[in-house]
């Protein structure tokens, strides 16, 4: 299912960003990322992937122990990514609190 | 779903079915559903380890030597007794890969080989593993190929020519030309049919072996079984993951301290040997009773020696 245009664009901003900014995966910019379906089609691996999602976590000040494995399949998919990093968020935000 | 549980080795006609074809199986080690969930945690462990064996991301050996999941699969009683069946008693783990095979990528062409020979393509290349002495058991060497995944014909299944461990038909000390135009002899993406004695043996023209497996299921082999695998016409991608054991006789990289493969080199500075059953009488590889993240291969190997035949 391909990330909707009018919600995601922001999400997908701050991914291309996230993203290029792993220097294990190779770069990448907006028009590829809406163009994709798979994390696959922009390059990135199924361990790229996890290593994407655990580079999050710390991101967020969480630790790698927080990885759900429940989340891989999502991680097939960009807009798995994104719900996986919104996920991520609200974790993050919680320990805030 | 019932897994069998066998511990017990292999059955007398499985070991005269491997003398004579040079692969036995497949075994039922995981139900599909736990063989999802146990690569799901390897690959989760590949990431997260925090001592890694190495640092590259191309030449993805030897993970079972800091993720736990795969340091405990290498050494499984189920696998490990039928291992001893034709080794026997006493075994090393000394290698590790790990097989993807995407969809839409082609099938690994035929070869044949027993010292796995490491060094750049192009330069002299030395063997991985220096045979010492005559085995008094059936073979001092074996593979054994998991699928993680489903492993049927349209997935790429791996395909065996039967009895053909018992003459060589690829002279693997040769050097391999790269860049190979034709993908029917693709090796890694190297030419592996200019190694043939031959050249006009034609293992295609061979009956061959199509060893479909479920996910969860392994299959025992010598790798000088000429063998291969189907390209993946499916939309799934393959995992297998292939585990390789030894005798203690046989020296490990012996006078080898890195490997040059796909345009990286890796220092086998982190190697060690992982003693899976019995006992090392030899002394010639190193021997790690942990992996690199502490979990311990001593007490995996009490364990599995202690274990029955169940149900």
């Amino acid at each position: 299912m391909r990330a909707a245009d009018s919600e995601n664009d922001f999400d997908l901003r701050r991914l291309v960003e996230f993203i290029n900014e792993q220097k294990y995966l190779p770069p990448t910019d907006l028009a590829a990322l809406k163009a994709a379906d798979r994390t696959n089609d922009v390059g990135i691996t199924s361990l790229g992937a996890i290593g994407l999602v655990v580079a999050y976590l710390k991101r967020c000040g969480l630790d790698d122990a927080s990885f759900n494995p429940d989340w891989l399949p999502d991680l097939e998919f960009l807009d798995g990514v994104l719900r996986v990093f919104k996920e991520i968020d609200r974790r993050a935000e919680a320990t805030r609190v | 779903m019932q897994v069998e549980q066998r511990t017990d080795g292999l059955a007398e006609h499985e070991i005269e079915f491997f003398k004579e074809n040079g692969f036995v199986g497949p075994f039922t080690l995981y139900s599909p559903e736990q063989a999802v969930r146990r690569w799901n945690q390897a690959k989760i462990e590949m990431v997260t380890s925090k001592n890694k064996p190495h640092n590259s991301t191309i030449i993805n050996y030897d993970r079972h030597l800091d993720c736990n999941s795969l340091s405990e699969h290498i050494a499984r009683p189920e696998i490990v007794s039928r291992l001893r069946s034709l080794m026997g008693e006493d075994i090393l783990c000394w290698k590790s890969n790990i097989f993807p095979k995407y969809p839409g990528d082609a099938g690994t062409g035929w070869h044949q080989v027993e010292t796995f020979r490491a060094g750049q393509v192009g330069d002299e290349t030395k063997p991985a593993l220096t045979y010492t002495a005559n085995s008094s058991h059936v073979t001092s060497e074996l593979t054994v190929w998991t699928a993680f995944s489903p492993a049927q014909r349209e997935h790429g299944c791996m395909t065996f020519i039967p009895g053909t461990h018992k003459k060589w038909y690829y002279d693997e000390t040769k050097p391999m030309k790269n860049k190979v135009e034709s993908k029917r002899n693709d090796f890694f993406g190297f030419d592996y049919s200019e190694l043939k004695i031959d050249q006009d043996w034609d293992p295609d023209s061979q009956d061959c072996v199509k060893m479909e497996m479920n996910a969860g299921q392994f299959v025992i082999f010598l790798a000088k079984c000429v063998h291969g695998s189907l390209p993946n016409v499916s939309s799934q991608t393959r995992m297998g993951f292939a585990s390789r054991y030894v005798s203690p006789s046989v020296k490990v990289y012996d006078g080898v301290d890195h490997l040059e493969e796909y345009g990286e080199r890796l220092s086998l500075d982190y190697f060690s040997c992982v003693l899976v059953s019995g006992e090392d009488r030899y002394g010639y590889n190193k021997i790690c009773k942990q992996n690199l993240n502490g979990y311990d291969f001593d007490a995996m190997r009490q364990r599995s020696s202690s274990w029955e035949r169940v149900g």
